[in-house]
């Protein structure tokens, strides 16, 4: 019984922040503003993709994806407060474009982190591998000229004088 | 066996130093020393050279007559930069970008141009400009209106010049720079421990007639 109260209050409750916001629509400088954090928020997740290690063509892709929110943000500006349509369309795109932008700076950030990982696995196992490869080298090296020697003395001949 | 054994003993010191010595080079080349951190700023004419920047290589300039300039960012920070080139208005009188203490000019901002560059790229701005309007109020000149690319800015507060024979106005180019922290815009950035800044500025006088 309680519970299904709590329900429908939690659903009118819903209805009314609704009814609220569809009368009062958020003003375009507060849009603005969360547009403000959702950038500043993406250019840090493509910054963290590139010190992950994306490379100099992945990083252009998602260069190209914040110069094209930008464009966008310059066609907003130079709109008239009349032009309502236009800036909520601009608006929805920026937003999209900026959720898009952000998805690939993580899924360039996933793969590049496995990427640089596996690179550095790979060179100290490189340098481990060289290691041991010089040391055999050595030893044979060694053993050659110890046989050489060997066999050296086992061909002399004594000459009397 | 036993042969085998003492051959091994040898061999050991001498595959630990090989192996610190390649592993200290891999981790040499894998963590480059971290070079400094900068932009290149400048202004070219025309004809993409440090010189010859105004038509008739007079600094003259008659209202409505074109101006062609390229401004140039190049980026050697070694990550990408969300960089705002500010260009201010400014007479003699208003102060420059401070180098010591880091304080931008007072002159007022008339344009700004934004953009995301990648880590040793170039940014290249056309920056094709005219004074399409100026006023002369009580003795003092003022340029009311400026075209720059395809845009007209109206200026406020545009700085005033006493005589127009005598006075010279100046285009100051200030390179503003995203900070994370922050986010926003900030006028210095670090390179180590130390803070730098980056600002041009071309002069030019205004005359209403033939230069």
């Amino acid at each position: 019984m309680i519970t299904k109260i709590a329900a429908r209050a939690s659903v009118a409750f819903i209805l009314v922040v609704l009814v609220l916001l569809l009368l009062h629509p958020i003003p375009v400088d507060s849009q603005s503003n969360l547009q403000q954090q959702q950038l500043s928020k993406v250019i840090e997740d493509v910054l963290k993709a590139e010190s992950a290690g994306a490379g100099p063509e992945e990083m252009g892709k998602l260069v190209a994806g914040l110069n094209s929110v930008l464009n966008l943000e310059n066609q907003l500006q130079n709109l008239t407060p009349q032009d309502s349509n236009q800036q909520s369309q601009l608006l929805s795109q920026i937003t999209s474009t900026l959720a898009s932008v952000d998805a690939e700076a993580h899924q360039i950030e996933t793969v590049a982190s496995h990427r640089t990982f596996t690179n550095h696995v790979a060179t100290y196992s490189l340098g481990a591998f060289a290691a041991f490869l010089a040391t055999v080298i050595f030893h044979y090296v060694l053993l050659l000229r110890r046989r050489n020697r060997v066999k050296r003395v086992l061909r002399m001949k004594i000459i009397a004088k | 066996m036993k042969r085998n054994l003492r051959t091994l003993r040898r061999l050991l010191p001498l595959f630990l130093t090989l192996l610190i010595l390649f592993e200290t080079a891999a981790y040499i080349a894998m963590n480059p020393r971290p070079q400094a951190r900068f932009f290149e700023f400048y202004v070219l004419s025309a004809n993409g050279s440090a010189g010859d920047y105004y038509p008739n290589n007079s600094p003259f300039i008659q209202t409505d007559q074109l101006v062609a300039w390229y401004l140039a960012v190049t980026n050697r920070m070694g990550s990408m930069q969300f960089i705002d080139i500010r260009v201010r208005l400014a007479n003699q009188t208003l102060t420059t970008p401070n180098d010591t203490t880091l304080s931008p000019s007072s002159a007022p901002v008339v344009a700004e141009f934004k953009q995301f560059i990648q880590n040793n790229q170039t940014w290249e701005i056309p920056f094709a400009w005219q004074v399409l309007n100026f006023t002369t109020t009580q003795g003092y000149s003022r340029i009311l209106q400026l075209q720059i690319g395809n845009v007209t800015y109206s200026t406020q507060n545009a700085p005033t010049c006493s005589s127009l024979s005598s006075c010279s106005f100046r285009f100051i180019f200030e390179l503003w720079t995203w900070n994370l922290g922050s986010s926003e815009f900030q006028f210095a950035w670090w390179n180590g421990n130390e803070q730098q800044i980056a600002w041009l500025q071309l002069w030019f006088n205004l005359t209403p007639g033939v230069p």
